[in-house]
């Protein structure tokens, strides 16, 4: 059983939850974190994480975070995370058209767009984590 | 002498601002409530990221830009945090005077970034000339992004111009009674003297390599320091605000009650005149 522990400069979203089958953002792409994993240390960029809590499983959406593997205990400090059971999906759309229409404007420096960009991605990432959990429950 | 009439009016006037003052006290209390909240739920992330850093930088002996002295002359850039509104008791003469004493008391060059307007008039008044002057509004909330945004700009400033030390002074919060005017060195990071512990010996798999990662921990580890600084201060000033305020409501009934009994004593006064006029009257006619 892997012990995961997901906080946030806001609040505690996971203590030191048992699950099993662990899928994080990582650095280079999704990473599964199972049971007897070596210790490990990563940085965790913008994506959904999940893992399985017993018959149920759980979806966060996350937004540059830092994680840390130890003696099957896994802590994640996310810049931020939410639940996607709380996820507020005409929040998230509203974003997305947001962010869409001030990419379409003219004169936006690179950092500008990186920046729209960023944001269109977390709108997008969340959009997709409220609709599935809808969907499934 | 004041008339009965004009004491019913003052009355009535305390009365209204009694009311005034409870509502402002009831509102910094759930205020405060909030804050002290959003201090707690930091704390885990926080003590989480400093571990990480310190353990990373002495372990795989790394150095970063933001940690590392600068080879220039003193210049010291301080950010005050205090309230852009009032009626808070101490707490912005306390953090003002002390800004003063530690400026007066800091070698070479130095200027002051202001957050909350009392500050920058308690310097203003006293005819303090500093280069610059910025002022921001204080945070309404304690919020993360508020910290982010602040931290950014600070850190701007640290890399593009000469300052080789940037201080933080805030009021740090103890209770609603107690508020510590206090320091705190921002950059460059001071990362102390940290013992060994056994995780740091441990054998990790990097990814990316410690170097890339430190770029990233970095700069929220400074995040989590002015986070600190700010939310300890908004506690601080809504513990203060709720102080003065029950003390004011505390005064404003004290101050109707002595009112109400002289009130009485003269009403008495005015009826028992009158009878006494009656009744020798009713005398002096029977006679």
């Amino acid at each position: 059983m892997l012990k995961v522990t997901l906080v946030t400069p806001e609040k505690k979203l996971v203590t030191n939850q048992e699950a099993t089958d662990l899928l994080v953002p990582g650095y280079e792409g999704q990473l599964n974190i199972l049971e007897g994993h070596a210790d490990f240390m990563t940085i965790l960029n913008t994506g959904a994480l999940s893992f399985k809590a017993g018959e149920k499983e759980r979806h966060f959406s996350v937004h540059w975070g830092y994680c840390e593997v130890s003696d099957d205990s896994v802590t994640i400090l996310a810049e931020a995370a939410e639940d996607a059971a709380n996820i507020d999906i005409e929040r998230a759309e509203a974003a997305y058209s947001k962010a869409q229409e001030k990419l379409e404007e003219a004169g936006l420096t690179v950092a500008d767009i990186e920046k729209y960009q960023r944001k269109l991605q977390r709108a997008d990432l969340r959009i997709t984590l409220a609709r599935n959990y809808r969907e499934n429950n | 002498m004041p008339s009965t009439k004009e004491i019913r009016v003052r009355i009535g006037s305390i009365k209204n601002t009694q009311q005034t003052t409870r509502a402002m006290k009831m509102v910094a209390a759930s205020k405060l409530k909030r804050a002290q909240d959003a201090i707690t739920n930091s704390r885990p992330y926080a003590e989480g990221i400093e571990k990480v850093v310190k353990n990373l930088m002495s372990s795989q002996s790394l150095s970063h830009p933001l940690c590392d002295k600068k080879d220039l002359p003193a210049k010291t850039l301080f950010v005050v945090f205090s309230s852009d509104r009032g009626l808070c008791g101490g707490f912005n003469a306390n953090i003002s005077k002390f800004a003063m004493n530690e400026v007066k008391n800091t070698e070479g060059e130095k200027d002051i970034i202001f957050l909350g307007r009392k500050a920058e008039s308690f310097f203003r008044n006293r005819g303090v000339e500093l280069k610059r002057e910025l002022i921001e509004n204080m945070a309404k909330e304690a919020n993360y992004s508020y910290a982010k945004a602040l931290t950014e700009k600070l850190i701007n400033i640290y890399q593009d111009e000469e300052y080789t030390n940037i201080v933080l002074i805030f009021n740090e919060f103890k209770s609603a009674l107690e508020q510590i005017p206090t320091r705190f060195d921002l950059l460059p990071i001071a990362m102390g003297e940290e013992e060994t512990s056994e995780e740091t010996t441990k054998d990790y798999i990097f990814k990316p390599s410690p170097v890339m990662m430190i770029e990233t921990l970095v700069d929220r580890y400074v995040v989590t320091q002015v986070q600190r600084a700010i939310f300890e201060s908004l506690a601080s000033e809504y513990g203060a605000r709720m102080n003065a305020m029950e003390n004011a409501t505390k005064n404003a009934g004290e101050l109707i009650d002595s009112l109400t009994l002289t009130y009485n004593k003269m009403r008495q006064a005015a009826i028992t005149t009158e009878l006494i006029e009656i009744t020798s009257g009713a005398e002096a006619i029977a006679n």
